[in-house]
């Protein structure tokens, strides 16, 4: 029989479990609490979160990644490519307000001096959310980039050779790119890539669609999605948050139609590996068959094959 | 010409007869087309939270941007949408497409309906999800959305679908193609008018290689049939040799052979795929190869 417990091993027990206690403990969940995240484990370079809050788990999603402190630092301007601008209205077509209100919440407490939208939310938009409130101060740091375009050459483009493009996409600190995963009967698929469209003025998205000149008006796919593959040399994002939580899986983008429920959030540095796995993961597409995803690789935005990366997954 | 709508009025007539060179005759049908739209008795107990709007030609991509592409392939002409608030902060969305003939209404309705939706009799025919309604009568194709799940869901939709539908007088035929397809077994199908609609359905190779402007989709339980029709039998044979080169030459396919005019290959799924010409028509089939899945 073991004799009395030294004060040594007691100390020593005791160190144990509260180190334990320390690191279960959901951080996460406190209010106002920075990004997640176990400070000890690398950071990955595409994060997946599967839980049933999706405000938390894309905060967690970018906890994953090194944390918002990875991407923004203090004083400076964030842009946000949020898509949810007024005509997508219906379930599964828009990102979803709790995933860009996480974001919100993660680039004030990085110490943002000012958080524009490039494309901007309809109203109520921010309300719909279950956080409003607990993050009205972070939300008065956001206001609208306004419509002001700058004429941008794409030296390196195939199709689209300039662009008018929104000037906070080019001036601003920090690009955030917050897109949902959806079906879209144009492209198939539609995520962090064509989201790039809603930093571009309606001329030159019209020319995406009818500039090669193709005898249908609107059957050239792959002159669309070698201008979105183009687009997106611009400027890549800092960071990629991508809503898989509810979303269309037939008749997108505009819907109605059939939804996918994965309740994912995915996040990542690189566009393409995001949209790969996406398409893959929840609309069961080959990202090599999806023009606009193996365009931009062949451009050298990204990584097609996700799998290459340091991939982080969790449930939540 | 068919009168579409009951309640077209003497003096749109008038004026439509008198200066219809003018294009006051389409004021007078986008007048009409909103009249779709108009308070429904259906939704009594609803408030209008967006008045109907009218969408004409290339004003549709307001209503749904990158979205509209696939609307004009099929031939759009006008659009009228409107938004409705009710119980539990429910909101309906109700979209009314004018196309430019039954059989294109009956195709975008082929295109955007699954089996996985009950059918259900409004219209020339319909089918209710849980949160939405879809059917199509006459030029008209018409969705009703719920952006909240609601109880009532089946009834709000169909009792609003049905009102509507009552207020369009005109009905058409489907498309003649539809008889290209063999009727047994047959599960689902489409109409299509161009790459955009194919592409929902099956993708042949990198952009329209068939030259697809008219054609239907038939799927079966161990193949999928295309019917795709041209001007000329000569327009037809011209059009396979080349889909027969793109999809040689395009990665995404195997074991290509071009034999007595009959173009067969495999693609990464290990479908086989079988294309040849009957008269004016090219009659493609992808067949689930056994074990292959």
């Amino acid at each position: 029989m073991k004799g009395p417990v030294s004060r040594r091993e007691f100390l020593s027990c005791s160190a144990r479990l509260g180190a334990l206690a320390f690191v279960a403990y959901p951080w996460s969940r406190l209010v106002g609490a920075a990004s997640p995240g176990p400070a000890d484990v690398p950071a990955a370079d595409l994060a997946i979160v599967q839980g049933p809050d999706p405000f938390d788990d894309a905060r967690r999603a970018v906890g994953l990644l090194g944390g918002i402190q990875r991407f923004v630092k203090p004083g400076q301007r964030v842009a946000l490519l949020i898509n949810a601008p007024r005509w997508w209205t219906k379930p599964g077509s828009f990102t979803s307000p709790e995933v860009s209100l996480a974001v919100v919440q993660l680039c004030a407490q990085a110490g943002a001096r000012e958080i524009v939208t490039i494309v901007d939310p309809p109203a109520g938009y921010w309300r719909r959310s279950g956080h409003a409130d607990a993050c009205a101060k972070a939300l008065s740091l956001v206001k609208s980039s306004g419509r002001d375009w700058v004429a941008t050459t794409i030296t390196k483009g195939r199709s689209l050779k300039r662009a008018d493009i929104n000037r906070a996409l080019l001036e601003a600190d920090v690009v955030i790119n917050l897109p949902i995963a959806k079906h879209h009967a144009g492209t198939g698929f539609t995520g962090c890539l064509k989201n790039m469209m809603g930093a571009c003025s309606s001329s030159t998205n019209r020319f995406f669609h009818n500039g090669s000149g193709a005898s249908g008006e609107y059957e050239d796919v792959a002159f669309l999605s070698q201008c979105i593959a183009d687009v997106n040399l611009v400027r890549k994002p800092d960071l990629n948050v991508c809503d898989a939580t509810e979303y269309l899986i037939t008749n997108g983008p505009a819907g109605p139609g059939e939804l996918g429920h994965a309740q994912t959030v995915v996040a990542g540095i690189d566009p393409v590996a995001v949209d790969a796995y996406c398409a893959s993961t929840f609309l069961s597409l080959r990202p090599e068959r999806v023009h606009m995803i193996q365009q931009a690789f062949e451009h050298g935005i990204g990584q097609i094959d996700w799998t290459k990366l340091a991939v982080n997954k969790t449930q939540s | 010409m068919h009168r579409l709508l009951r309640r077209s009025s003497i003096r749109s007539a008038v004026l439509c007869a008198v200066i219809a060179s003018a294009g006051v005759c389409a004021a007078a049908v986008e007048e009409g087309v909103a009249q779709l739209l108009a308070p429904l008795q259906e939704l009594r107990d609803w408030t209008t939270a967006e008045a109907p709007r009218t969408f004409v030609g290339e004003d549709l991509f307001e209503l749904i941007d990158g979205g509209a592409e696939l609307y004009h392939e099929y031939g759009f002409r006008q659009a009228v949408a409107a938004r409705f608030e009710g119980p539990s902060s429910a909101t309906l969305q109700i979209e009314a497409y004018q196309m430019d003939s039954a059989a294109s209404a009956c195709g975008v309705y082929s295109l955007l309906q699954s089996p996985k939706g009950a059918p259900i009799v409004i219209g020339q025919g319909g089918r209710l999800y849980r949160d939405y309604l879809i059917f199509w009568k006459g030029p008209f194709y018409v969705s009703l959305t719920l952006t909240v799940p609601l109880e009532s869901a089946g009834a709000v939709l169909t009792g609003a679908a049905r009102q509507i539908a009552d207020r369009i007088d005109a009905t058409g035929e489907e498309p003649a193609l539809w008889r290209a397809l063999p009727p047994e077994g047959l599960l689902d199908r489409k109409y299509v008018r161009g790459a955009i609609a194919l592409s929902n359905v099956y993708v042949f190779g990198s952009g329209n290689v068939f030259g697809v402007t008219e054609g239907v989709y038939g799927e079966y339980a161990d193949h999928r049939r295309f019917v795709f029709q041209y001007a000329t039998r000569e327009a037809a044979l011209g059009q396979l040799a080349a889909a027969a080169q793109a999809i040689a030459n395009d990665k995404a396919y195997h074991d290509v052979s071009w034999t007595d005019g009959v173009l067969g290959a495999s693609d990464r799924d290990e479908n086989r795929v079988t294309a040849r010409c009957e008269s004016d028509r090219i009659i493609v089939q992808v067949s689930r190869v056994a074990g292959a899945h």
